[in-house]
């Protein structure tokens, strides 16, 4: 990101909101990546021993 | 009772939890440096964009209302916040579909039932050149050394953002 192009009075919104949305967009295709996968198997793992006491 | 969280980190500090509708949720605080580019570095490299949606929706209906969401994501602030006192984070609604005021009585709701005094929040409203208002937040710690500085240059934002009307 170019830092000078947020002086424009538009800009900070634009771009708060775009980012916003990309990582909005990130959330979607996160689920399919093994490193999530891997996390969600930990917090699984973590359900399950607390739900067996 | 909270649900219970992991850090898995990706590129924006990502947690993720899942309730016990099996909807899975995450949460990402994304660096967003740029956003007070008049202060200094020890204070921008803390400032973090924050999002929360749903990763994953097995049964593709609308999430049913579940009180124990409002009290995880506390708890993840709580852990985010706790690596850096001087921790910063920013939320803007989205403005798609115009209920971005709705979004942030929402979020202001959650802010104040789950708030443990140690956090301050302060709100603007942003007005672009065709006069939509976007309304942001930035919460911080009470104990954020540069509070006064960051406090400052935000509202300096939106006073900057509203002029030339």
């Amino acid at each position: 990101m170019n830092k000078a192009a947020l002086q424009n009075k538009d800009e900070i919104i634009q771009y708060l909101l775009q980012s916003k949305k990309q990582m909005l967009n990130e959330i979607k295709t996160d689920f399919l990546k093994p490193e999530f996968q891997k996390a969600l198997a930990e917090l699984r793992l973590m359900n399950a021993k607390e739900n067996e006491v | 009772m909270r649900y219970n969280y992991v850090f898995w980190g990706g590129e924006h500090n990502s947690y993720v939890f899942e309730t016990d509708f099996s909807v899975v949720y995450e949460v990402k605080f994304k660096k967003s440096s740029y956003l007070f580019i008049h202060l200094s570095e020890e204070i921008t490299q803390n400032v973090f964009e924050f999002v929360i949606d749903v990763a994953f929706n097995p049964n593709q209906v609308k999430t049913p209302f579940d009180s124990r969401i409002g009290v995880t994501i506390a708890h993840i602030f709580n852990d985010f916040f706790a690596k850096n006192n001087n921790i910063v984070s920013v939320y803007i609604c989205e403005s798609n579909d115009k209920k971005q005021e709705l979004r942030m009585k929402k979020f202001n709701v959650w802010f104040h039932k789950f708030q443990d005094a140690s956090y301050m929040k302060l709100d603007e409203i942003l007005k672009d050149s065709k006069n939509n208002r976007y309304p942001i937040s930035i919460i911080l710690k009470n104990s954020n050394q540069y509070r006064m500085a960051i406090l400052e240059a935000f509202v300096s934002i939106a006073n900057f953002q509203n002029q030339d009307k």
